[in-house]
């Protein structure tokens, strides 16, 4: 199997196809399958200023291509929270798929995945993203906050 | 950050002032290992004069860090406060580099999922000797991890250590090209040095007219890996350590020999026990001596070593360069399949043949450098209108099939017939 055979297919049942044209976002749908959904497929993430960055990810990227066969049983599943997360952030937010995803991803690696932690990750986020409004970016983590939780408590 | 307090000389850089941390860190036990550990491990098979070590490249990676990290705070781009943090991280970030490094790192890849930066993670953590130099010092080690690890919540540190122009790569390119002699490796660091900047959304980038001093990087890389980190035999002979020290393991009397480097469990708690300073080259190296005088092992072992010692290992019998390696990997997991079973059934050993594919990324579309086009924006180099790296190939693919002299001619054989029939390249 694939690894990264997973993630494309992981990517366009998120975003469609137009994640093809974008390699970062496949960076970031996969580290959100990971780290929120428990998706194994054992890639690391660096922290960069595109968000979420997985060396060996963009270099098994190369030797993949569409279609190709995922084995893990939950892509489905996976998949589809992943979209759902998107969607709710989407309309809380008010932002399109892409901003969405980008902003999750920020979120999650500010608030769990990164040392020292931000006092004020919203403000991290938004450095990043000038264009972003500050309330778009608050109502994206009142959606995470139940996921931001149970990864402290160490039940996620 | 504190003044000089020594000087060392480097073959690379010149003069490279220590503060007394750095001093302090490099006085350790556990760093001081790294002159035992060779930069290039079996490059010297193929160029004699590639023998420097992973103490002077984290040296000069430190030295680079200095250089670009103390230009940005001047520019007011970082806190002047975080120049010793960067240079520690730069100084530390090969620090648990396995001997023989990269060949042997393999064999803890595959089957414990740890690599050389989760060694230097816990060494910069828990080896006594670097966390407490850090710690007195009122350096947090877990800080320092993070920016090894690039995972330190501001991105810009984390790519001056691990990105496409990184001070790793830039002291490394420079390094392995004049110890090897490989002119194609040299690049006008100077120039990036001196030009390199952060835009507005913290990405480093280079301005328009130091785009050719990037080109040139990108393409001195690329020349690089043909030449020297990819070479055919290198490569043959970093498979046959790895091979070496799987079947080193295998073996009772030299698997207790090696203590705790057998696991990635056992590694880790050599770090802890301030210990790791021992796992170095030489130490690996006279184990093979030893396996040899006491005649230990079975025959498979001390075969490997011979052929090692003497330089008379792996011939290549198939290689194949593509810089279209997804074609390639869609066409080659079914043929390497059929391949492998024909081996088995003709009675050839796990070691005699080693089929070896890679890829490798010339050009990351996502971590390139960039290129300032305006007031604080910036495009990858790869977008940017005037640049040739656009039209260069993204990543190489290489198949090579490698075989000791005893079945070269019949595996040669095979692969010509199974393979280039398969594998139209």
């Amino acid at each position: 199997m694939s690894r990264a055979c997973c993630a494309l297919i992981l990517a366009t049942k998120v975003l469609g196809m137009s994640a093809l044209r974008d390699p970062l976002l496949i960076h970031k749908a996969m580290y959100i399958a990971q780290k929120l959904f428990g998706l194994r497929l054992g890639y690391r993430f660096a922290w960069l200023s595109s968000g979420p960055y997985s060396r060996l990810l963009s270099k098994e990227l190369t030797t993949t291509n569409l279609p190709c066969k995922c084995t893990i049983k939950n892509i489905e599943e996976v998949s589809t929270k992943v979209a759902n997360l998107i969607t709710r952030v989407c309309r809380s937010a008010g932002l399109s798929p892409h901003e969405a995803l980008d902003v999750i991803a920020g979120i999650v690696m500010l608030s769990t995945d990164v040392y020292p932690v931000p006092s004020d990750v919203t403000g991290e986020v938004r450095r990043r993203r000038p264009s972003l409004r500050r309330e778009a970016i608050d109502s994206a983590v009142k959606v995470l906050l139940p996921y931001l939780r149970a990864l402290k408590q160490g039940t996620r | 950050m504190g003044d000089a307090v020594k000087y060392i000389y480097d073959e690379v850089h010149g003069y490279i002032p220590l503060t007394d941390l750095e001093l302090r860190i490099i006085d350790t036990p556990t760093f001081q290992r790294l002159r035992r550990v060779k930069q290039l491990a079996q490059a010297w098979f193929v160029y004699p004069g590639a023998v420097h070590t992973r103490f002077s490249h984290c040296l000069g990676a430190m030295y680079l860090m200095g250089r670009i990290a103390g230009k940005f705070s001047r520019e007011g781009l970082l806190p002047k406060d975080d120049l010793q943090l960067l240079k520690v991280a730069a100084l530390l970030h090969d620090v648990g580099h396995t001997p023989y490094s990269h060949a042997i790192e393999t064999y803890f890849k595959e089957r414990f999922q740890v690599t050389h930066e989760d060694i230097s993670a816990w060494i910069i953590m828990e080896d006594p000797h670097i966390k407490d130099a850090l710690s007195e010092h009122g350096i947090e080690p877990r800080e320092v991890a993070a920016i090894v690890s690039g995972r330190h919540k501001d991105p810009t540190y984390n790519m001056l250590l691990s990105s496409d122009l990184d001070v790793d790569r830039l002291d490394y390119l420079l390094r392995d090209a004049l110890h090897t002699g490989v002119k194609y490796g040299l690049i006008d660091i100077h120039r990036i040095v001196t030009t390199l900047t952060v835009d507005d959304e913290g990405y480093v980038a280079v301005p328009e007219k130091a785009v050719q001093a990037a080109e040139s990087f990108y393409i001195a890389r690329l020349h690089m890996y043909r030449s020297v980190y990819y070479h055919k035999t290198i490569t043959a002979y970093q498979l046959l350590i790895n091979a070496i020290y799987e079947e080193m393991i295998k073996e009772p009397e030299v698997r207790e020999i090696l203590g705790p480097f057998t696991t990635g469990d056992g590694v880790r708690r050599a770090v802890r026990a301030g210990k790791i300073y021992l796992w170095d080259d030489f130490f690996i190296g006279g184990l093979m001596n030893y396996v040899m005088i006491k005649g230990l092992g079975d025959g498979v072992l001390r075969n490997l070593i011979r052929l090692y010692l003497g330089r008379e290992g792996y011939h290549t019998v198939l290689d194949k360069i593509t810089y279209n390696p997804r074609e390639l990997s869609e066409r080659l997991s079914n043929t390497l399949t059929e391949f492998k079973q024909r081996l088995r059934s003709a009675g050839i050993g796990k070691h005699d043949v080693k089929p070896y594919f890679d890829t490798v990324k010339i050009v990351s579309d996502e971590n390139c450098v960039r290129v300032v086009t305006g007031a604080g924006t910036s495009v990858p180099i790869t977008k940017f209108h005037a640049s040739i790296i656009s039209s260069i190939p993204r990543c190489m693919g290489i198949l090579r099939i490698y075989a000791l002299p005893g079945c070269a001619e019949y595996v040669r054989k095979l692969s010509m017939n199974l393979l280039n029939h398969h594998v139209s390249i």
